[in-house]
């Protein structure tokens, strides 16, 4: 072993450690994770056909600006809308979920790229990071009507350590160049004061606490700029030191979010469910096995998702905006609800890191014997 | 373990969009999260941002803000800002990178440098008075004024609004 294999193989045994855990948690994360994406993320992308061909203008390193020379026709969108309705479903359902998640992944990265074609890129690339490798974690092998067979390519630790570097790689790009011009001591130089004036000025972005932050000092918005940067800069400290630091620093995350949805009005709730992956469920799960088993459950279950894949094909016919299934689609609803659901995140997360173990039998098990982890073993054997 | 191999693919996939987005080509799809560095400076208690905004004349004849939530529907209210930043889509002749001597660059750059055709040009005025009409703004013309905006550090409302430019859209 040469010693850039030692250093390797060193940063991904405690990126592991930091991040393991089963399958068995993985199937109530997958539940979750469907039911965010049928209930909360609803937008669907049929409009797109009527925009004229002026406004066509993709990403110059895009996909779509090497195959396509327009918007697509307004059947094709539809078939993505419906894609991304049914591919949830299956993901809750556990039918065939390594194939939905892959597909909802592929068609969301697609008709995102159309939608920047407006010339706006809306950074919103996460979820489908955490969907395309999840799809090779061994999630849909539990709790599923039609499971998924265990493949040579899957590896729960391997995924879940891999979306981790990946989501500390995001927050550099987002750390670098703000660190550049946002960290020194000119008190009247701040950046967050120019994101919050945008947001109310330029986008009319109206957000909850905004009264609060426009009396607020000016060396408050250059605390801001401190605290971000420093904020992003620190996920692969965390990820790389343990367990209990790095789902700290996610829940910090969350909070980061929360804090930017209520003075900014900047949303990006996609990335919370991604959050919540490197909590361990382990200990609900012989619960919801049992839960799910009940006849007035699915009753339940099967309920919900006929309510919503209604409503929702409602909006894709007629274009109809409804945001949150379940919420009236008024701007403070949905405002609220969308704090609601941070403040979740941010429980769930608390409650996760609460009773976490810093080192899994697992991981410990996966970080002594590589000759188990080859076969990728560790996987599937595992038990409650 | 992820390999030596495996690790430094994944390097090159995050450094390679990173720097080019540092040199403003950003690719999609890429594992980079929003940066926007700009920042704002505070002189005497106040400080400057530019706003655009769009306007149309009401039936009496009176310019009216544009509402970009209406106007936009199902287009998110956030697209509006972009659409007037880039000439609300009338694309013009940019000259091409290299000196327009590699067709691939040229190819990759056709719909942003390229002008819009006179179709294009028609489709999209259609589009705009649809929604123009939609509002029960008159159809004919539109405008994007340019704003200077001296903010109050102390409070955050606007002290002064100045205007810096106008732009007519004839869309008849």
């Amino acid at each position: 072993m040469t010693s850039i294999d030692k250093i390797t193989y060193k940063f991904w045994s405690a990126v592991v450690r930091s991040t393991a855990t089963n399958v068995f948690s993985l199937a109530i994360f997958r539940i979750l994770t469907g039911t965010f994406l049928l209930l909360v993320l609803t937008i669907n992308y049929a409009w797109m056909a009527d925009l004229p061909l002026a406004l066509f203008t993709p990403p110059v390193l895009s996909p779509i600006n090497l195959f396509a020379t327009g918007f697509p026709h307004k059947a094709w969108l539809l078939i993505a809308d419906f894609t991304l309705l049914l591919t949830p479903i299956a993901i809750i359902l556990g039918i065939k979920p390594r194939m939905a998640t892959l597909l909802f992944a592929l068609t969301r990265l697609l008709v995102l790229n159309y939608q920047y074609a407006f010339g706006k890129i809306d950074h919103e690339i996460l979820l489908a990071t955490m969907l395309v490798c999840l799809a090779f974690s061994g999630w849909g092998q539990r709790l599923a009507i039609w499971p998924d067979k265990a493949s040579r390519f899957d590896s729960t630790t391997k995924s879940l350590a891999l979306l981790a570097v990946l989501i500390c790689f995001g927050y550099f790009s987002a750390a670098f160049e703000k660190a550049i011009f946002w960290l020194n001591f000119d008190m009247n130089t701040t950046g967050s004061a120019r994101w919050f004036y945008n947001s109310l000025y330029n986008y009319q972005r109206e957000p909850l606490l905004a009264p609060l932050l426009k009396m607020s000092p000016f060396w408050v918005f250059k605390a801001m700029d401190i605290t971000g940067v420093i904020f992003e800069l620190l996920p692969f400290a965390a990820l790389l030191y343990s367990r209990k630091l790095w789902q700290s620093w996610l829940l910090l995350a969350a909070g980061f979010h929360l804090v930017n949805l209520l003075f900014f009005n900047i949303n990006f709730i996609v990335n919370g469910i991604v959050y919540l992956a490197f909590i361990d469920y382990t200990t609900i799960y012989a619960t919801v096995r049992r839960l799910i088993a009940t006849p007035w459950f699915k009753a339940a279950v099967a309920g919900i998702i006929i309510y919503a894949a209604y409503v929702r094909v409602v909006s894709i016919l007629t274009f109809e905006k409804i945001g949150i299934v379940f919420l009236p689609y008024s701007v403070n609803m949905q405002l609220y609800g969308m704090v609601s659901l941070w403040l979740l995140i941010c429980t769930t997360m608390l409650i996760g890191i609460l009773y976490s173990k810093e080192e899994t039998t697992l991981s410990r098990a996966d970080i002594l014997s590589q000759q188990i982890h080859k076969s990728n073993l560790i996987d599937h054997q595992t038990t409650i | 373990m992820h390999s030596l191999k495996f690790t430094g693919i994944l390097f090159a996939i995050f450094l390679i969009p990173f720097v080019l987005r540092l040199f403003g080509l950003e690719p999609y799809p890429a594992i980079l999260f929003p940066s926007g560095p700009e920042t704002v400076k505070q002189v005497n208690g106040k400080t400057e941002i530019e706003t655009k905004q769009l306007f149309a004349k009401k039936q009496n004849g009176q310019w009216a803000l544009v509402e970009p939530k209406a106007f936009m529907y199902p287009v998110s209210a956030i697209q509006l800002a972009k659409l007037v930043s880039k000439n609300m889509g009338f694309k013009k002749q940019k000259p091409f990178p290299l000196k327009g001597k590699i067709g691939i660059v040229n190819y990759l750059y056709r719909s942003q440098n390229s002008s819009s055709s006179a179709a294009e040009e028609a489709e999209l005025r259609n589009w705009i008075k649809k929604r123009l009409k939609r509002g029960n703004y008159q159809t004919s013309e539109v405008k994007v004024a340019t704003y200077s905006n001296i903010i109050s550090t102390t409070n955050g409302n606007i002290l002064k609004k100045e205007l810096k430019d106008e732009k007519y859209y004839n869309l008849d």
